[in-house]
């Protein structure tokens, strides 16, 4: 919770190059095949990116604010989230990201970091050198489309949960967030719509959605007596998604899941 | 730190803390008790966050 702004970036423990680079550019191209057409040679040039794997462990910051990033992240495992700290160590968690999400395309060209990206999760992320990111971007102009999309959608997920966060009531915010790690999930490349691992603790749920932590307790103990989900440590099943939907006055249209379809 | 476990009641509902969470000592705790009041008093205007625009 309380972090000091401007600490060093810790190092990391493995690093290490994955030889088979297929198994890391396969991802990345289901992906941005999702946000713009590729071709073949687009395609063989994400290939060819030299891609680092990194392990990373919960808590680890992947992007700290006032850094100058050097390197451009896409996770393989796990899931991040993006935040920011107050003057007194007080946390707004603004994003979260799943696999198959790329971690920092706005530093793909501002220079500084304005936020701190952290793992939520253990998981592998793979890391691409900035400049050789940004070279991509102006040698394959579908590629820079693709990366401004992405950047797009981030920014309409930023808005809805500023609606969510500033006018919403706590059941209304709780749920939306379930429905929409739900339908996230559900566009990765390992679908688990139904019931699903939401690997948050009550505190980190509350930041990201402006409540303290013993409300959302209490939020998802309402949202399970009234028979919208059901929830058993970090795994919530979703009991009634026409319920928990219309509650959360949830509509995916926000997330630009057919953009390229 | 201590786990502190802090369930809530209102008129209505009563809610279980099963995951708890770690406080410096028990007047922290207390603290985030009373932090809780604001948003549990929120949800039971008749249109939430809605009615106090």
């Amino acid at each position: 919770m309380a972090t000091e702004r401007g600490d060093v970036l810790p190092p990391f423990k493995r690093e290490y190059v994955m030889t088979d680079q297929f198994s890391v550019s396969g991802p990345m191209i289901r992906k941005l095949t999702k946000l713009h057409s590729l071709t073949q040679d687009d395609i063989q040039e994400v290939t060819a990116l030299p891609f680092a794997l990194r392990e990373i462990d919960s808590s680890d910051y992947l992007v700290r604010e006032g850094q100058h990033p050097q390197r451009c992240a896409f996770i393989l495992e796990g899931y991040a989230y993006r935040q920011k700290l107050t003057r007194n160590g007080e946390r707004q968690i603004i994003a979260i990201h799943l696999p198959g999400d790329f971690l920092d395309l706005q530093n793909l060209f501002l220079t500084e970091s304005d936020h701190n990206v952290q793992a939520l999760t253990p998981g592998i992320v793979a890391e691409v050198p900035l400049a050789m990111m940004q070279d991509l971007v102006f040698r394959c102009p579908a590629v820079g489309k693709a990366f401004w999309v992405a950047t797009l959608i981030e920014a309409s997920i930023g808005r809805e949960w500023l609606l969510n966060v500033g006018r919403r009531s706590s059941p209304e915010r709780m749920a939306h967030l379930l429905c929409e790690i739900a339908v996230r999930l559900n566009e990765t490349d390992t679908p688990a719509p139904a019931d699903y691992e939401l690997p948050m603790t009550q505190e980190q749920i509350g930041d990201a959605l402006g409540l303290t932590s013993v409300h959302v307790n209490r939020v998802l103990k309402l949202l399970q007596t009234n028979g919208l989900i059901v929830r058993e440590k970090r795994r919530i099943q979703v009991a009634n998604w026409k319920g928990l939907r219309a509650l959360a006055d949830f509509n995916e249209r926000y997330l630009h899941l057919n953009q390229c379809r | 730190m201590p786990r502190f476990y802090i369930d809530t009641s209102d008129q209505d509902f009563f809610a279980r803390d099963e995951e708890g969470q770690e406080y410096e000592d028990v007047e922290a705790a207390k603290v985030a008790a009373v932090d809780v009041l604001p948003d549990m008093a929120r949800d039971e205007l008749p249109d939430g966050d809605a009615a106090h625009s």
